[in-house]
């Protein structure tokens, strides 16, 4: 893999891990407000709805480093009609300015909370498209192996089970520095830490089932299709089987243990707060490599034959 | 129908002297290692890239070339795909990169199913041919076609259908690459 391709991996990572952050956040914030008032639910999330931002902003950064002439990428837009690539930009440059806002509001306390939500789902659709796009991007007929269902179901896995848990570490670093302090808080965070662990432990089961479905594809599609399998379950068999043992199996585990341990006490035990870094630290290393395989394995139609 | 410039190979009439690919770098400077025309050798299965190995086992061994300029499609996927627009088609039917729009992204090479635009490091831009479009507004034909020793090539509007390239193709069957991509090339191939 070029080394430019690198910061194509730190690229769609970091922006699906950005949007992942904001829409777990939002089903957090939705939850919460179910047993607490609106301050201590802010109080809450407010430090992981910023941490959303970021991330996208280090992704866009990254990006650039893939241009030849990163100075023309400004015009990235203007082939919105057509091209995906540039849809990608817009949804980009779209989530990151209505969640400039987003977070705005939420700081300033401006506007209704009904007005604030309605706001915030309109910024999680933009982030959805945003994902879509970048799936769509590679959805291109000259390469098959990309040109499959398995392809957005991989990107929005992605984007649910690293935001998930980066969103757990961000709620993890607000407990152990301020919200032990209040029950209510100790709560909302027990609650926050659940809801991530079973979004990601669901998404991980529905990561199997879409390497299933790609090896299925793989084996049964065009001559480039099959190719692409034996780059992926042969010449780079190791790395897939690291990426499954460390993204998915040992990542799962890890994942479960902070479900069961905050489902069997009373409030946050401490074992959890490590357990949350561990996972995230699995997580990411997996879907690093998941995405360095995605990149790797692909062969493209030709002429030649 | 609007004109659409292309050409005919006639692969019977080619040996893979690559002469064309030398004529397209003189022609349009190159630097080392840009190629914009290519001949693609179609022999031994898993040969390296530039080996010339025949395929069939010895004395059953036959050996063909397929020279591949850009094919100037009438649907350029590389022009739907490029973000910043950099990628246009004239009205004589020339696909063209606009260098001072190109990002170098590279996605046009994703999209194209014959591996055509090529990213030059030294510019950080994608390049590729032009059907020699500065000869063909002064009436000259493009730079590969001239230069071929055995007039494997017929250059012409292959919209035209009394031009001698399109009497040729519907003479000879000509055939397109890849024609379930949907691309349309205005490049054909004659002979087997």
């Amino acid at each position: 893999m070029a080394a430019k391709d690198w910061a194509l991996v730190a690229f769609t990572l970091l922006s699906q891990m950005g949007v992942g952050v904001f829409l777990v956040v939002w089903l957090v914030h939705l939850l919460a407000r179910r047993q607490a008032n609106e301050a201590e639910v802010r109080k809450l999330c407010s430090g992981a709805l910023v941490g959303a931002g970021p991330i996208i902003v280090i992704g866009l950064l990254a990006s650039t480093l893939h241009l030849g002439s990163p100075l023309n990428a400004w015009l990235a837009l203007s082939n919105f009609a057509t091209s995906w690539l540039s849809r990608e930009i817009f949804f980009t440059l779209a989530f990151f300015v209505m969640w400039c806002v987003c977070a705005y509001l939420e700081w300033r306390g401006l506007g209704t909370e009904a007005g604030r939500r309605v706001w915030a789902g309109l910024t999680a659709l933009a982030g959805l498209l945003l994902v879509f796009s970048t799936s769509m991007a590679y959805y291109l007929p000259t390469r098959p192996a990309w040109a499959s269902p398995s392809t957005p179901i991989l990107f929005f896995s992605s984007m649910l089970v690293l935001g998930g848990l980066a969103a757990a570490v961000i709620f993890a670093v607000y407990y152990l520095r301020a919200g032990k302090e209040s029950e209510t808080q100790t709560a909302l965070v027990k609650l926050a830490l659940s809801t991530a662990a079973v979004v990601t432990m669901v998404v991980i089961v529905i990561q199997v089932l879409a390497l299933l479905i790609q090896a299925g594809y793989l084996a049964g599609g065009t001559a480039e299709a099959q190719a692409a399998g034996a780059l992926l379950f042969g010449t780079n068999a190791v790395w897939f089987w690291l990426r499954v043992l460390i993204g998915i199996v040992a990542g799962f585990v890890a994942v479960a243990l902070i479900w069961r341990a905050l489902a069997s006490a009373k409030g946050v035990p401490a074992v959890v707060t490590n357990l949350v870094f561990l996972a995230f630290v699995l997580v990411v290393i997996g879907e690093i490599l998941g995405r360095m395989l995605f990149y790797l394995a692909v062969v493209p139609v030709s002429p030649v034959g | 129908m609007a004109k659409q410039f292309g050409m005919a190979i006639d692969l019977n009439r080619c040996i893979g002297c690559h002469a064309c690919s030398i004529a397209c770098k003189v022609e349009n400077g190159l630097s080392v290692g840009m190629n914009w025309h290519r001949v693609e050798t179609i022999g031994a299965p898993g040969a390296k890239v530039g080996q010339d190995l025949p395929r069939g086992t010895f004395p059953d061994l036959s050996m063909q070339w397929l020279p591949m300029p850009c094919m100037h499609c009438e649907n350029p996927p590389c022009m739907a795909v490029c973000p910043v627009a950099a990628i246009t088609k004239s009205a004589e039917g020339f696909v063209l990169v606009d260098q001072s729009r190109c990002v170098g992204c590279k996605y046009c090479s994703w999209a194209c199913p014959y591996n055509v635009p090529q990213f030059s490091a030294q510019d950080g831009t994608m390049q590729k041919c032009t059907l020699c479009v500065q000869r063909v507004v002064k009436g000259q034909e493009p730079a590969c076609v001239a230069a071929c020793v055995y007039g494997a090539r017929v250059f012409g509007d292959v919209h035209d259908p009394h031009s001698t390239v399109s009497q040729l193709i519907v003479q000879r069957h000509g055939r397109v690459l890849l024609p379930e991509q949907g691309t349309k090339p205005a490049i054909y191939y004659v002979g087997t």
